[in-house]
């Protein structure tokens, strides 16, 4: 690793990093690119990924889709003023879009986690709003099984509860 | 929204490492669900109240309403919200004292709320609210702020919280008899704002203390508190000049009300005196 990492040559005005998934694969990002997560970015700033970066959270291929979202949004992320090498707005949310419209919830959730451990807000953002999107016509019992959660609610609580708020489950 | 905020201690924390073939709910740390529910429109999170104790203390948490109130705030379209006054029947208007313009006195005592969003064809019915028959006669000016709405009447101050369908009506006040003068001076001079250091949503209301001479009172009612102390406080000045009972308060960003003065019972009786605080 402290060879691959060595080998990391300055590349377009950007040092370049390792970052290695869970099952080992590796990924070689500018530090542009990977300072979108605000993980990094500190790591960065105090000198730590040298060695490349390991993060046991993350399978490769939820990684993967990181990387190439991360190398997407590079240009709108390192200068707002210079808009040379940003993708056009235009193409960003096409690309955002075809990024978590395919996914299953399963797969959607782990690039929740991973974008929650790695902080890459605007990740995070978009892929919340993706969920929220998909639940907010949904039953509680929907939601429950999408979520497996347990109702720990008495009948009599259960039916008062829906009482209280009984037009919302009208359609 | 910043992260950092969201993360709080919670008693029932979640495996944040899940193995390969997890389950979902052993994916999702509470941190994440409360982001997600952030992003979910009002009606829905009405609905998931009901999915189990855990989320309804999240979607109950003062904090969370919060969040999503930024959230719907900062995705949607700008809306506005319509609040259509009905009358009973034909009635013949007296011209009010203040020269305000006419004002009828026979209101229906039902109160609706429809919402449009921008570039939508049509207005959205929110909520109706039918309040017993003769229960108010007048509605003043409504005041808003963040969605919930005041309704000043001849009779009582009533809260609503349209995306909720929730009403209340305000506890009387201390001792004011609103009807003094004309009975075009009976709506409430009422005023509702956010507190920006207690993050409460606060209704302020005028008041009479004398006739003769002119002395009115301000009093503060805090939102959502219960227990006691809750209700009406008196503010510790009185306001320095007597506030019209007609206009409803302004409210600015930053927790400032303004208040029409009342140009009638100022001191120095002029017409022409300068109607606005």
């Amino acid at each position: 690793m402290a060879a691959a990492a060595a080998e990391a040559t300055i590349d377009g005005g950007g040092k370049m990093i390792i970052l290695i998934s869970a099952d080992g694969k590796r990924f070689e990002v500018t530090e542009a690119v990977a300072s979108q997560s605000q993980l990094i970015s500190n790591m960065i700033e105090d000198d730590c990924t040298e060695n490349g970066v390991r993060l046991p959270n993350v399978d490769g291929d939820i990684l993967t889709m990181v990387v190439d979202y991360c190398n997407m949004h590079a240009g709108d992320a390192a200068a707002d003023g210079d808009t040379t090498k940003a993708s056009s707005t235009e193409e960003l949310k096409k690309f955002d879009a075809e990024l978590v419209q395919a996914l299953e919830n399963p797969v959607l959730f782990k690039l929740i986690l991973a974008a929650n451990f790695l902080n890459i807000k605007s990740l995070l953002d978009m892929t919340c709003q993706r969920v929220a999107d998909m639940m907010s016509g949904k039953t509680p019992e929907q939601m429950r099984e999408t979520f497996s959660i347990e109702n720990d609610f008495t009948p009599e609580e259960e039916a008062a509860i829906r009482q209280e708020n009984a037009w919302a489950f009208d359609d | 929204m910043d992260v950092k905020t969201r993360s709080r201690n919670r008693k029932r924390k979640r495996t944040v490492v899940p193995p390969a073939a997890a389950t979902v709910p052993d994916l999702l740390p509470e941190e994440i669900v409360v982001e997600i529910l952030a992003r979910l429109p009002v009606k829905s999170l009405l609905r998931f109240k009901s999915v189990c104790r855990g989320w309804r203390a999240i979607i109950s948490e003062p904090s969370f309403i919060r969040t999503q109130l930024q959230c719907s705030a900062s995705k949607q379209e700008p809306s506005i919200l319509i609040s259509p006054h009905t009358l009973l029947g034909r009635c013949d208007i007296q011209p009010p004292v203040g020269g305000l313009g006419d004002w009828p006195n026979n209101f229906s005592t039902q109160i609706s709320f429809y919402q449009w969003q921008r570039g939508a064809s049509i207005a959205r019915f929110m909520d109706a609210t039918a309040f017993p028959a003769n229960e108010f006669h007048l509605v003043c000016h409504l005041a808003h702020c963040d969605g919930l709405v005041l309704a000043p009447t001849d009779t009582n101050l009533y809260l609503f919280n349209p995306a909720t369908r929730d009403t209340i009506t305000l506890p009387d006040g201390h001792g004011d008899n609103h009807h003094h003068g004309t009975e075009m001076e009976a709506c409430y001079a009422a005023g509702l704002g956010l507190d920006p250091v207690t993050r409460k949503y606060k209704v302020v209301r005028a008041f009479y203390r004398s006739m003769d001479p002119i002395r009115m009172g301000m009093e503060v009612f805090t939102v959502g508190e219960t227990g006691a102390g809750c209700g009406w406080r008196e503010t510790v000045t009185d306001p320095p000049y007597p506030v019209s009972r007609w206009l409803t308060a302004f409210t600015v960003n930053g927790g400032y009300l303004f208040w029409y003065m009342d140009r009638f019972r100022y001191p120095n009786d002029s017409p022409w005196w300068p109607p606005l605080v």
